[in-house]
């Protein structure tokens, strides 16, 4: 009984055993270099519908836009009359004569920035034309569909 | 001597530094502004009748809705940016209401300034006076005030709402 019992010792022994002689370890790093940035969606069009001479403000509809940047990056906004290449940071807002119907309006922001969280967060353009403008039309009803002057730029500075 | 080669390097460096914007980069994205003008009520627009043959070269120079047919109607006249209206009360008439009573006026443009001359030398002493228009509410287009009425050969008398 105590040579079965030896035995079976001895066998168990065996089956777990190491192999390796010995072993030694190393670190390494994994550096990562992150490049922060910010994309912006499409600005939907702002629509200003205006009756000569009106007595009340008008605001525009649309505008809206939306913005994604690198979580926690602070970015801001600016505005730039005209299509032309952006110089950044741009203005809070903008005055701007329509040179088709000859109406003043300007164009603001509902924020001055903020500060980016991964997701897209949304803001607008907003749009102002003052009362009594009398405009330019020949007709009952006139669009700035020919005016060169419609398209503006919004910037954003990360 | 070193230093001395970076000598002229280093102002224009930290001039570099100074104007350097705080921000990392920039994004852009264009905005389109959409306007669409109607004139005061509606799509019914005439121009402003012509009284007299100075005034008919002058239309299309503003444009004017009648809102009623009847003596009293409301007129509203939108200008181009750069013209004028010169109003005058008429000597001897009544004044009515608030704003007002008959008035006379001329339209007239910047650019033409003899038809401007012309109205403050006209026999009737009109005296001319800058400003925008508004509002011009007609009083009497058309009829004397009376029979006999020497004014009935006047251009337009007209209430002024300013």
């Amino acid at each position: 009984m105590k040579r079965i019992i030896a035995a079976t010792a001895v066998a168990a022994a065996l089956a777990a055993g190491n192999t390796q002689a010995g072993n030694t370890s190393g670190t390494f790093n994994v550096n990562v270099t992150l490049t922060s940035a910010c994309t912006l969606a499409a600005v939907s069009d702002l629509a200003f519908t205006y009756t000569s001479l009106q007595a009340g403000v008008s605001n525009a509809t649309g505008g809206g836009f939306s913005v994604s940047c690198t979580t926690s990056l602070p970015y801001t906004f600016g505005l730039q009359a005209g299509s032309g290449a952006a110089t950044p940071p741009g203005a809070a807002t903008i005055a701007v004569t329509d040179n088709a119907v000859q109406l003043n309006y300007s164009l603001g922001l509902s924020a001055a920035g903020g500060t980016g969280s991964g997701a897209a967060q949304a803001f607008s353009v907003t749009g102002s034309m003052a009362a009594s403008q009398a405009g330019t039309c020949a007709v009952a009803s006139c669009t700035n569909a020919a005016a060169t002057n419609k398209t503006h730029t919004l910037i954003v500075n990360y | 001597m070193r230093s001395a080669s970076f000598a002229p390097v280093l102002p224009a460096l930290m001039a570099l530094l100074a104007g350097a914007p705080s921000w990392a980069g920039s994004t852009e994205g264009s905005v389109t502004v959409g306007i669409t003008l109607s004139q005061p009520g509606g799509s019914a627009v005439t121009p402003v009748p012509p009284q007299t043959p100075a005034q008919s070269q002058r239309a299309g120079v503003c444009f004017s809705r009648s809102l009623s047919e009847k003596t009293g109607a409301v007129v509203q006249v939108a200008c181009d940016s750069g013209q004028f209206v010169s109003i005058e009360a008429v000597p001897g008439q009544r004044f009515i209401g608030v704003h007002g009573g008959a008035f006379r006026y001329s339209l007239s443009i910047a650019k033409d300034r003899s038809v401007y001359e012309a109205a403050a030398n006209d026999a009737f002493g009109w005296r001319a006076g800058w400003g925008t228009v508004t509002m011009l509410r007609l009083y009497d287009l058309t009829q004397p005030d009376k029979p006999g009425d020497v004014w009935g050969d006047r251009p337009l008398e007209l209430r002024v709402s300013f």
